[in-house]
């Protein structure tokens, strides 16, 4: 009898010490904080690879965009698998997103994800084949914040692409 | 006699073999290496502007690289829609200009890495008070060419 009541108040003290512990266990949880989740996810180019400039990172850091220029794009003809170089260069405070535009016949040939800084997209799938010749092109870039997601300036870039 | 048919055929294919290398010497090898042009140009990425503030410094176009052809430049011209637009009510909209030495800037012509264009933004007061509470925003887009210099 005496055994069972042992049995009985241990069992309980058992109990009362889980439920204890998980109490804990919930109190002690990382809330969820306001904020704590990125503002925004961007939709990352996923053919983009690393292209370094060799630029010095304790450098005075460059305020604005870096916007490269392009006056003129050599590409295999007759292909849509083309070799280009389509960069964000290091240090921008932005991703870039590429859309090429063939400009006679306002045409768009291409439109990258976003691109980081310090990355490039050199294999490129236009949306068709190009014939022999030139043809006067846009890189339209369209800008967005690293840290919030928000448009910024952007460029249009001239240039003549060369099919050969 | 089969000794001098030796000789003779050892001669004759040193000789052989020696006038192509002789004539290898004398040629000249021209190596042709081309430099296509490039440059970077440096844009504004935004700017705050204070409140009731007449003008504020917007940012600076600057040549940051430039391998260009003699008779080429860079040519940077600037598309603004003129106005900040609330982001909220983005029927309340702010006139503004952007000037280059209190002139308004629409484009300008660069020939070499360094040079620089610094601009400013310009509200009018009247323009401020007009305003309804909240943030405005533009954002401009430069087109950016490869032309002739003349």
């Amino acid at each position: 009898m005496k055994n069972k009541k042992r049995i009985l108040i241990l069992s309980d003290l058992i109990l009362v010490l889980v439920i204890i512990a998980v109490v804990i266990c919930f109190w002690n949880k990382p809330k969820a904080v306001e904020g704590d989740e990125p503002a925004f996810t961007p939709v990352l180019e996923p053919n983009a690879v690393v292209q370094t400039d060799g630029m010095d990172q304790t450098a005075e850091q460059i305020e604005g965009i870096r916007i490269p220029g392009y006056p003129r794009i050599t590409v295999e003809a007759d292909t849509t698998d083309v070799i280009m170089n389509l960069k964000n260069p290091e240090g921008n405070p932005c991703y870039f997103t590429f859309e090429i535009v063939l400009t006679d016949e306002n045409e768009t040939i291409y439109v990258s994800k976003m691109v980081e800084p310090g990355k490039a997209v050199t294999n490129v799938t236009l949306s068709r084949a190009l014939n022999k010749g030139e043809y006067p092109a846009m890189i339209k870039i369209t800008t967005t914040s690293l840290t919030d997601g928000l448009p910024m300036n952007g460029a249009n870039v001239e240039t003549t692409i060369v099919a050969q | 006699m089969k000794k001098k048919q030796l000789i003779v055929t050892v001669l004759l294919a040193l000789a052989f073999s020696v006038i192509p290398v002789s004539a290898k010497a004398s040629n000249t090898i021209s190596v042709m290496y081309q430099v296509d042009p490039s440059y970077e140009v440096v844009i504004p990425s935004y700017t705050d502007i204070p409140y009731m503030a007449e003008m504020a410094t917007y940012g600076t176009i600057q040549i940051k690289e430039a391998v260009l052809e003699e008779d080429k430049c860079i040519l940077v011209e600037m598309n603004s829609s003129g106005v900040l637009v609330n982001e909220e009510y983005p029927q309340s909209t702010i006139p503004y200009q952007v000037l280059h030495e209190n002139k308004p800037f629409t484009s300008q012509k660069y020939t070499k890495k360094g040079e620089e264009t610094k601009l400013d933004i310009s509200i009018k007061k009247e323009d401020w008070k007009k305003a309804m509470g909240g943030t405005y925003k533009a954002e401009i887009t430069f087109t950016i060419s490869y032309v002739d210099k003349k």
